[in-house]
């Protein structure tokens, strides 16, 4: 929890004493070219450091986020974002992309491998798990050029920008930078800045420009109890004007950092209560052998890690069978419901009810996650319609995806199409009668451009035009139909699926042998009673 | 849903199922279309033997043409330079007129013109000889003959139309002659000249015939050698 909450209300609140700060406030308190000290894990840290280890070892994972306003854009990285960007290789990746369009030596590529004014920083905060946001000014004008985005970020990780630059304008600087959720200051544990450098025409430039990156806890995306999303804002002073750059994030951002972190915040349930629950709810055993590891500690009580594993796994790919998706996250709610980590729960049934509106839990289902549940139910059709009635219904074209909002436009666009493709038919089909009618009749003497053949030839094209909008009308009506019926199917299947979650006895025990893949092993489960 | 309902969803099914048929490509069948499949053809005549003669040939076509269709005559008129030994107009209404012929049989076409399409008969048009008389200088009869000696004779010869044969080597061509009596005279052999002329050659003491062939006419000379 939140234990910290206390201290940036503390310190806006000497903010708002103090009045804003002046430029002169601003330069005096420029963080740090270098970090004071070496984070400790903190509280909510203790063996984040090893967690994060394995993860970067499983693999790349973890998305950062760039944001572009008018003066500066800001690069958000969660830690595992941060590991999958530090090889050196991506930024010489980035800079081989653009060295054809900005001119570049080898020896430019080659030295910008070496750049990373912020190893120490990283190093620093290594054992912590903290979001990093970092604020450059922008370029004149960006060069595209990298090989890829995650090169690019990585570039950016770095402090290399790629493009044209003007001269640097006062203004146009970052001094500091502060985080606020819901207008209130946030406590940065750590903070720095580094200069940038600067890829542009035949030249890395150093001109004293500099980016700043605070860290923040991921707490500050955390959603309140209800499910709301916090108001997060980074408010960017420049060397000279007292009113900072306000820039908020995107909502969808903070969704997406605080879900990140979501595998770490699940490792500590059973941190914080080792006692092990069975829960109610039963799921059915997964395929995957990542997940059902995590299934087997779901099943014998051990919330936190079966949250953890299972969605650790669905940070890389290959995907899980989407049954398994859909369990696993089911687990990771009802852990952290029954650890009274409501926000988490919630969120994960939001997105859970975003692709199953129609999911209904088992009556042995916490009331918590029931209600939850409900709150983020969106409308939609929850029965099946029988497939002879869906058939029936489509022989009017678009009447059998007219089955509820969803798929009003598929209706209408089947409706449309075999409509539109009947009509311009018939517009064709009258048109080419008009012409063959006019052949029949010409008797020969008329002026030049009317003769028979011309006539006949008008009038054969424009039937066969007509025929392919027959002959699609027809393919639009039948397709329609075949997948009105196919998508009842489907729909009734998954209803089925989603049907009373989480009763599924436990499996009965036995000998049993899987495949298993674990993050750090491979090899064959063999499960005794 | 009910009965009625059912009832009517079929029938506006059907209807649309009706509507979709495909349509088959349109029958080509104008007899001004090059590429029509419909038929015309001309009957008549296929040879005029004399000059200013008409001739007329009937258009049958299938489809039958619709009353009032357009389409022109035309003979071998239209020609570019002198012209033609042969020349056959049109008269209208698939009537044609012999203008211009020679003892040449020449194959003209004839034909009824729809636009850029041309239905056409081949007729053989010339001057065939229908009769024609011998020409001695002085009345053929007077002449005396000595053995010995030999005297060109000309033929005056004319069409069914009393037209005289133009071009009369190429009749005198597919023409005969002969002496019922070479001993008393012969004819001489005769290379075809548009004079018309035949050599004849008294040989001795007697009364004979010599019998000119030209196409269908057919006409003797009588000499007497003393």
């Amino acid at each position: 929890m939140r234990s910290n909450r206390w201290l940036p209300l503390f310190v806006s609140l000497a903010a708002l004493a103090t009045g804003a700060p002046r430029p002169a406030d601003a330069q005096a308190t420029r963080p740090p070219l270098r970090p004071d000290s070496t984070l400790a894990p903190g509280p909510t840290g203790a063996g984040f450091a090893a967690w994060r280890t394995m993860i970067a070892e499983r693999g790349r994972t973890g998305a950062s986020f760039l944001i572009d306003a008018d003066r500066y854009q800001v690069l958000v990285m969660t830690p595992m974002a941060i590991d999958a960007l530090a090889a050196d290789s991506l930024i010489a990746k980035a800079t081989k992309g653009c060295q054809r369009a900005l001119s570049l030596s080898d020896a430019q590529v080659e030295y910008t491998r070496a750049i990373d004014p912020w190893a120490a920083f990283d190093s620093a905060a290594f054992a912590r798990p903290l979001i990093a946001i970092a604020v450059f000014p922008k370029e004149q004008r960006r060069f595209d050029c990298h090989a890829g985005d995650l090169a690019r970020f990585a570039a950016m990780s770095r402090g290399a920008l790629y493009g044209r630059f003007d001269a640097p304008v006062p203004k146009d600087q970052v001094a500091m930078v502060e985080f606020r959720r819901d207008g209130l200051l946030e406590f940065a544990p750590l903070q720095g800045r580094a200069k940038v450098t600067k890829v542009s025409q035949t030249e890395l430039l150093d001109d004293g420009t500099e980016h700043v990156r605070v860290w923040v806890d991921p707490e500050a995306f955390a959603p309140d109890v209800e499910g709301a999303v916090p108001r997060l804002e980074l408010h960017v002073y420049n060397p000279v004007d007292p009113e900072p750059d306000i820039l908020p994030l995107p909502e969808r951002l903070i969704r997406a950092v605080w879900q990140q972190m979501l595998p770490w915040q699940a490792r500590r349930l059973d941190v914080a209560d080792d006692a092990h629950t069975v829960p109610a709810l039963h799921f059915p055993a997964p395929r995957d052998s990542v997940l059902r590891v995590a299934y087997a500690a779901y099943e014998r009580g051990a919330l936190g890690t079966a949250a953890s594993e299972a969605m650790t796994r669905l940070m890389f790919r290959p995907r899980p069978p989407q049954a398994d998706i859909r369990h696993a996250m089911l687990q990771a709610a009802t852990a952290f419901s029954m650890r009274d980590r409501h926000a988490e729960a919630r969120s994960l049934m939001t997105d859970i009810m975003e692709v199953y509106p129609c999911l209904t839990l088992a009556p042995e289902a916490p009331q918590e996650l029931r209600d939850m549940a409900e709150d983020a139910r969106r409308p939609a059709r929850c029965s099946s319609i029988p497939l002879p009635v869906v058939a029936l219904r489509s022989l009017v074209p678009g009447l059998g995806q007219a089955t509820g909002p969803v798929r009003r436009k598929l209706a209408l666009g089947v409706f449309a199409g075999t409509a539109a493709s009947y009509g311009l038919a018939s517009v064709f089909e009258s048109r080419s009668r008009r012409f063959y009618r006019d052949y029949r009749a010409y008797q020969g003497g008329d002026s030049e451009g009317s003769d028979a053949p011309s006539l006949y030839q008008q009038a054969q094209s424009a039937r066969e035009i007509g025929n392919a909008f027959m002959i699609a009308a027809a393919t639009v009506w039948i397709a329609g139909g075949v997948e009105a019926v196919w998508n009842e199917y489907q729909h009734k299947r998954r209803l089925a699926e989603v049907r009373a979650v989480g009763n599924t006895p436990p499996r009965a025990a036995g000998v049993s042998f899987a495949p298993m893949v674990r993050l750090d092993r491979v090899g064959v489960t063999l499960q005794l009673p | 849903m009910t009965h009625h309902a059912r009832a009517a969803a079929v029938l506006g099914v059907l209807a649309l199922a009706g509507g979709c048929a495909l349509q088959e490509p349109y029958v080509r069948d104008n007899h001004w279309d090059p590429r029509s499949s419909a038929t015309k053809s001309l009957s008549g005549p296929d040879s005029v033997f004399a000059m200013g003669d008409t001739f007329r040939v009937t258009l049958q076509a299938d489809p039958p043409l619709p009353p009032g269709a357009f389409y022109t005559w035309r003979g071998n008129e239209m020609y570019e330079g002198p012209p033609p030994p042969t020349l056959v107009y049109p008269a209208g209404d698939g009537l044609f007129r012999v203008v211009s012929s020679t003892a040449t049989f020449e194959v003209i076409a004839v034909s009824a013109l729809f636009d850029g399409v041309a239905v056409s008969r081949q007729v053989r048009v010339g001057q065939r000889v229908q009769s024609y008389t011998f020409s001695c200088g002085v009345a053929c009869d007077a002449l005396t003959w000595q053995a010995g000696t030999s005297r060109s004779v000309s033929v005056l010869a004319a069409d069914a139309n009393q037209v005289p044969i133009r071009r009369i080597e190429v009749a005198m061509q597919r023409g005969s002659w002969l002496s019922r009596d070479p001993a008393v005279a012969s004819v001489a052999a005769t290379t075809a000249n548009p004079a018309g002329t035949i050599t004849i050659s008294a040989v001795a003491a007697g009364t004979t015939w010599i019998v000119v062939r030209l196409d269908r006419a057919v006409d003797s000379l009588r000499v007497v050698v003393p």
